[in-house]
């Protein structure tokens, strides 16, 4: 996985920089906020439906293409790469989400106290 | 040797030689055996699973021997065998398998799921939490009985779900797909040495790394004759059906069913996960018999090879071994082979006097073939369990083998097994030579037994996929506690919560005793059935700190007592604030005598509060808990950050001191007192007093006075005066008030030396009323005025609504808390929880909290619950699972073509088998069995999404009627009466009876439990060429109309009525009217087959030229025709229709139609007289389940949304229901995964079809799997119906 070196340096994505002007504590709901986000536009589920984040994306109707368009959108807004292998082989929202806190943005959501 | 190289030697050795322990064992064997506890008894009292053959498999007497032919083919000559019951039952819900699909799948695979399921409950491991690990599935099976089942469905039937449903490959890939395993999955075919085989893979893959948990398995079903008949031929099965292995009268083996599967983890794991061990595996080997006297003949001596070269992977020697389970089929020339083998493996090493002892398992069940093995294996643990033999089940020794020069003497039941360690060889070998061995040997012995805790409550729960099944698992327990009167009801619970998966639908409950654990039981059942527990609504938690006021002596003794991490947190906060206030707080805590003013005393009052919260909701974290946010009152939301992380615990505990005491310096005297009114009502009540205000809201209809003594004591006397309802708080200080600056300065110092930390937790405060932002909980100032200022707790409650419903959690002694925090909110939506209360002095309130919590759905350590209070594991009841009746869908075919005829005589489909006369007057009868899927093509003629009889069906039926009987189809087909409409479902077949009377009458009945009733009347007139064939019609054949309908339009019009044609019906090219009367329409030819004359599919579709006449908003029905003849069968690939639309011929019918059909200039068909009738709307509503028509719709969306959801609701379950063919449509949640249903992509496509028939709108393509729950698929069809929605 190639994980950008540093996410905390000068270029974040704005909203990346709203993440970090959270607390800590409140952070790993807004990026579910923000990843459900693209996934229910991709689905054209409305806001106040509630994307099951265990559940493979798969199974709820994305295909291969629809992945790509969201893992392209989701690069631009966290400013990140997003491996593919990993879109394919834990396809859950929980699974990414996941693996962007403890793996793409360690700094941001591990708990330093 | 360095360390280095002698820990890498015992690495590789351990790699080779380590022994693999067996933690769970799940079965079904013949002789009803499906528990461990059953199957020891059966075996312990010699029992036989034999019985005649069943009579639901095939047609016995189609295989029955003639009398006095013995010897005659195509036979099955054994008179009984190990059968398993309801080999058909099965509960796909539970295994996330639409029940469509389930019929398609090989009873083995499902049979293969149930008890691997149930041999991991026997392990007490709960699945979830091995998901997405290595675990290996290694699974032995033969038998392809199902695929053979195939031979009866013509191809158009042959289901996609076929391709995983067949076969043995599947076997292993489901059950690793269902539990989500990643590690090695492999069914292997090695006949009967199938289940040694994959136990030894299993093994290798364990001790290679390969997984660390593994199943292995062998499945077993014998349900199709073919094998059966094979095997008689070849004359190997025992005259009597059972196998006397090792007996004189040893004359062939009996077939058995089975199914075993061993749970298996390296014995260093299991020991270190604490698992209940029941035997090892030390070694195990496979080989093959290589030459022998015949494919199928054993090799004595490759047999010895491979049992030597498992004791060698065991690292142990002959003399090491006291028994061997032995293959032995019970066949004269086999049984002798193996006993020499097992002479020449342990001749040297036993003797007489120490003889090996030898039984098998197939004098018991008969032969389970690929899980003949695995059997083996179970009763070898069971055998060391019990430290007793089994019987072996013979009567006079075979004179085959010399049993004076081995040391060998056959198993007598209830002998002991007493030896230091008990050690066991299984033999197995396959029918093409296949050999596997392995080398058991008893349990180590455990550890320390559990220490039994004195008497406590326990937390009982019990769960289940469905709610239906919740009521049976509830039962199950009811029948097991009567069954069981020895269970311990403390160990029944600990084994539940921590051995068990848990599921959505949820019975929890505090027992002290058996008789509660019995009341909580009836009490659920009897409540089952009107609003069942349901959970999974609720996904966040908060925690509710308190403040000061319900504090009593001892109210953590109970806590204290029973709960590791409590007491470790209390002892921990207790050693910190020992130097700081001069006593043991966790004495004042604990000590339910502790002298009330000392407890009571502001200097130690805060300490004791803080340490029994803290400790509380450490607690609460260490069961799983995770608090999406946390709020405290009062010194509360010190203590609510403190566990949030803001301060650490000695930061924390110099503030509760330090405010403690500078409480008790303050000069001028305060109280406090509760107003049951609005705070905004009463604060210009206050204005006469300087000295006093309102501390705190805490709720809509409560808020608090504080400030000087006296000011408050006049406005308590002028409020009650004013009729408010007034409590005096029973404390000496006014908190939150004015009175509190002579204070700040010290504290201010003190906060000046406290390090604020970045909190784990979100924190509401009650300064605010908002969430808090950690930057700003991080100043002295904050709390400064969190002493001196009003707290808004009410504010801060609707904070964490706006966030999402919780579950509540007070954090407190009792739950003051609760009662106003639930007034500041919609109460109803959240569920509240309280951890403690005064009077408790057994943790009762807290477990029912936990109960309650698990009730909500959301997840539950239980290990950490039961962390230092374990118990012992109990044998518990296995999953009840809710099982029905899946088969392929080929009753109506299978006793014929089972019986080896149906392959050479072409039978219609339509009209039968030739049958005894049951009429009255009838000549000759014919019978057939017809489904929504038999033949398949119906399964596309349906009305409102159900599929019904066409007419053309009839029209065939006779035609092969005529033919059946006169050798022709060309006699004309007169007075046809559709009595009434024949709907199909796709789960049963039905029969129908075909009748010729006297008279040339003929009659089409359906025939069900209930009786008979009739269908269709009619009469085969005289035969007639074709010159007198509707003239007029055939002139007009040629014109063309002025305006064409193509395909789409004609069967929208269909569609509008609720007439959803599949494609096979979708014929007609185009169709236009000529004139006022008449149609001409383009149908697509369809051939009719070998045995067919007009195939329904077209006949049908001629008629559709009627859509170019019809209004597409009522809907007829045919009721009668006057004529039908069959000129010639369609072979031509375009044909024509002509269709002339008359005046009704008799009162009840709309209209008549004529309809000819013709290859270019020469007639196929001519019908005459076809009168329709107006549907009644009675009718089309029992048609159309579901479906909608034009004004409904209207209606639908003239009403409030509410009411439009609930309609869609229903709709979508209704059709749901039927596409995936579950019986209960409100048994569907509205929040449930259409994925968890086993709807997969082809079954969405299927839905989505229904759903537009319904409603008359077309949709995307992927709309089912983009909303993929009753509720989200109801709120998209609800916007894709509505108008723009008005700003």
């Amino acid at each position: 996985m190639a994980a950008i070196s540093s996410p905390i340096g000068p270029d974040l994505t704005a909203a990346i920089q709203d993440l970090l002007e959270l607390p800590r504590s409140e952070r790993r709901d807004a990026l579910e906020a923000l990843v459900a986000a693209e996934f229910k536009a991709t689905l054209l589920m409305s806001e106040d439906e509630e994307l099951p984040l265990g559940t493979s994306y798969f199974d709820l109707g994305f295909t291969s293409l629809r992945i790509t368009e969201v893992k392209q959108r989701l690069e631009e807004l966290l400013g990140c790469p997003l491996s593919t292998n990993l879109l394919f082989s834990s396809p859950t929202v929980e699974q990414l989400l996941d693996h962007l806190a403890s793996e793409v943005f360690p700094e941001l959501f591990t708990h330093q106290g | 040797m360095t360390d280095e190289q002698d820990r890498t030697i015992r690495r590789l050795l351990q790699e080779k030689h380590e022994p693999i322990a067996i933690v769970g064992m799940g079965l079904r064997f013949p002789g009803g055996n499906n528990t461990l506890e059953g199957f020891e008894e059966f075996l312990a009292a010699g029992g036989d699973g034999i019985v005649p053959l069943p009579t639901d498999r095939w047609d016995l007497s189609a295989f029955l021997p003639e009398p006095g032919d013995e010897a005659s083919p195509g036979k099955i000559r054994a008179p009984a065998a190990g059968f398993l019951e309801g080999i058909d039952q099965f509960d796909p819900g539970f295994f996330n398998i639409a029940p469509k699909e389930a019929h398609y799948i090989d009873p083995q695979q499902r049979i293969l799921l149930e008890t691997a399921w149930q041999a991991l409950e026997s392990a007490n491991i709960d699945p979830h939490t091995l998901r997405h690990g290595n675990g290996g599935v290694y699974i032995g099976a033969s038998s392809i009985d199902y695929a053979f089942e195939l031979d009866s469905l013509p191809y158009e039937e042959l289901d996609p779900a076929l391709s995983n449903g067949i076969t043995i490959y599947p076997l292993s890939g489901r059950l690793s797909y269902f539990l989500g395993w990643r590690g090695p999955s492999l069914s292997t075919d090695t006949a009967c040495a199938s289940s040694l085989t994959a136990l030894h893979l299993a093994v290798q893959g364990l001790r290679r790394q390969e997984c660390d948990i593994a199943l292995a398995g062998a499945v077993n079903c014998l349900h199709h004759p073919k094998i059966w008949v094979m095997f008689s031929q070849g004359e190997v099965f025992a005259a009597d059906g059972h196998c006397k292995t090792f007996d004189d009268a040893a004359d062939g083996y009996a077939r058995a069913e089975g199914c075993g599967v061993l749970v298996l983890k390296r014995l260093s794991d299991a020991q270190r996960d604490g698992d209940t061990v029941l035997a090892l595996v030390r070694g195990t080997a496979i080989g093959q018999d290589g030459e022998s006297a015949g494919l199928t003949a054993p090799n004595g001596a490759a047999q010895e090879i491979v049992i030597r070269s498992a004791l060698a992977n065991a690292q142990l020697t002959s003399g090491d071994i006291q028994y061997v389970e032995a293959h032995g089929t019970g066949t004269p020339l086999g049984d002798p082979i193996e006993m020499g083998t097992i002479n020449g493996v342990f001749g040297a090493s036993h003797s007489k006097e120490n003889p090996v002892v030898v039984g098998s398992l197939k004098t018991n069940l008969g032969h389970m073939e690929p899980a003949a093995g695995i059997g083996g294996v179970v009763k070898t643990v069971l055998q060391m369990r019990a430290g007793s033999f089994f019987p072996h089940l013979v009567n006079t020794p075979s004179r085959r083998i010399p049993w004076d020069s081995y040391p060998v003497e056959l198993a007598q039941g209830g002998k002991k097994w007493d030896v230091p360690v008990r050690r066991a060889v299984i033999n197995g070998f396959g029918f093409a030579g296949a050999i596997g061995a392995a080398v058991l040997e008893q349990a180590p012995t455990a550890g320390e037994e559990p220490r039994r805790s004195a008497a406590e409550s326990q937390v009982f729960t019990v769960s289940a996929k469905s709610r239906r099944a919740l009521k049976l698992q509830l039962r199950r327990y009811q029948e097991f506690l009567a069954a069981h009167p020895e269970a311990d009801t403390a160990d029944l619970c600990y084994t539940g919560n921590v051995g068990r998966a848990h599921f959505p639908y949820r019975v929890a409950g505090v027992v002290h005793d058996r008789a509660e654990l019995s009341a909580l039981l009836e009490r659920e059942l009897a409540r089952a059935d009107q609003d069942g527990p349901r959970s999974g609504e609720l996904r966040r938690t908060a925690f509710l700190f308190s403040g000061s006021g319900a504090q009593q002596p001892g109210m953590g003794s109970a806590l204290y007592a029973q709960f590791p991490v409590f007491r470790e947190q209390v002892d921990a906060c207790d050693r910190i604030f020992e130097p700081l206030v001069g006593l043991s707080i966790r004495e004042l805590l604990i000590d339910r005598g502790a002298d009330p003013g000392t407890f009571h005393d502001l200097r130690y009052n805060q300490p004791l509060m803080f340490t029994f919260e803290y400790a509380l909701a450490r607690l609460w974290l260490s069961w799983g808990v995770r608090p999406s946010v946390l709020i405290g009152h009062s010194t509360g939301e010190l203590i609510a950050a403190t566990v949030a992380g803001l301060f650490d615990v000695p930061d924390a505990a110099r503030l509760m001191a330090a405010r403690g005491a500078l409480l008790a310096t303050l000069t001028v005297p305060g109280g406090m007192a509760a107003v049951a009114a609005e705070a905004s009502e009463i604060e210009p009540l206050l204005a006469p007093y300087q000295d006093l205000g309102i501390g705190a809201v805490n709720s809509p209809g409560q808020c608090v006075l504080s400030g000087g003594r006296e000011s408050l004591d006049r406005a308590c006397a002028d409020l009650r005066e004013r009729g408010y309802q007034v409590t005096e708080l029973n404390v000496p200080v006014a908190s939150h008030s004015s009175l509190m600056a002579e204070i700040a300065e010290p504290l201010r110092a003190v906060l000046r030396e406290i390090t604020f930390r970045e909190p784990e937790f979100t924190l509401v405060s009650n300064v605010t009323g908002q969430v808090a932002r950690p930057s700003e909980l991080s100043t002295p100032d904050y709390w400064i005025r969190h002493l001196c200022e009003t707290l808004n707790f009410a504010d801060g409650m609707r904070a964490i609504e706006r966030r999402g419903r919780h579950v509540f959690i007070e954090i407190g002694p009792s739950s003051a808390l609760t009662t106003p925090a639930a007034q500041c909110v919609a109460a109803q939506k959240n569920a509240w929880l309280v951890s403690a209360h005064p009077e408790d002095a057994e943790a009762d309130t807290i477990r029912q909290a936990l109960a309650e919590l698990y009730l909500t759905g959301l997840p539950v350590n239980w290990r950490a619950v039961h962390t230092g209070r374990e118990r012992a594991a109990a044998v518990l009841p296995h999953y009840a699972f809710d099982r029905k009746r899946y088969w392929l869908p080929n009753d109506a075919t299978r006793h014929r073509q089972v019986a080896g005829l149906g392959a050479q005589r072409a039978v219609h489909p339509l009209l039968g088998e030739e049958v005894a006369l049951t009429g009255q007057g009838t000549l000759r009868e014919f019978s057939t069995r017809i489904s929504a899927h038999h033949p398949a093509y119906l399964a596309e003629h349906t009305v409102g999404g159900r599929s019904f009889y066409p007419v053309a069906g009839y029209l065939e039926t006779l035609l092969a009627l005529q033919d059946a009987v006169y050798g022709e189809t060309r006699r004309a087909v007169e007075e046809l009466v559709f009595h009434e409409t024949l709907f199909l479902s796709g789960d049963a077949a039905v029969e129908l009876r075909i009748r010729l009377a006297e008279g040339d009458a003929v009659e089409i009945a359906h025939r069900g439990a209930e009786g008979e009733r009739v269908l269709l009347t009619a009469r085969f007139g005289p035969r007639r060429g074709e010159d007198d064939c509707a003239p007029e019609l055939r002139a007009a054949a040629a014109l063309e109309p002025e305006q064409r309908l193509d395909a789409d339009a004609v069967y929208a019009v269909y569609r509008s009525l609720g007439l959803d044609y599949g494609p096979r019906f979708r014929q007609l090219r185009w169709a236009g009217r000529v004139g006022a009367d008449l149609v001409v329409g383009e149908v697509a030819g369809v051939p009719a087959d070998a045995v067919g004359h007009l195939p329904p599919t077209l006949m049908d579709a001629a008629t559709h030229t009627l859509a170019a006449v019809v209004d597409g908003t009522t809907g007829y029905v045919a009721v009668r025709c006057a004529g039908f003849r069959l000129f010639k069968k369609p072979k031509a690939d375009t044909l024509r229709a002509v269709l002339r639309i008359g005046p009704g011929d008799r009162p009840d019918a709309e209209f008549t139609a004529a309809l000819l059909l013709l290859e270019g200039e020469q007639p196929v068909f001519e019908l005459e007289g076809l009168a329709f009738a107006r549907l009644p709307e009675t009718a089309a509503a029992a048609g159309e389940a579901g479906a909608l028509d034009e004004a409904e719709i209207e209606g639908l969306l003239a009403g409030p949304r509410r009411q439009r959801l609930d309609a869609l609701e229903t709709l979508v379950r209704t059709l749901l229901a039927e596409v995936i063919e579950i019986d209960d449509a409100d048994s569907v949640e509205r929040s449930t995964r259409f994925i968890q249903l086993g709807l997969n992509s082809l079954l969405a496509t299927q839905l989505r079809a229904r759903i537009e028939g319904a409603l008359g709108l077309g949709l995307p393509a992927a709309s089912v799997l983009q909303h993929p729950s009753v509720e989200l698929l109801a709120e998209f069809l609800d916007r894709r119906l509505s108008p723009e929605p008005v700003a």
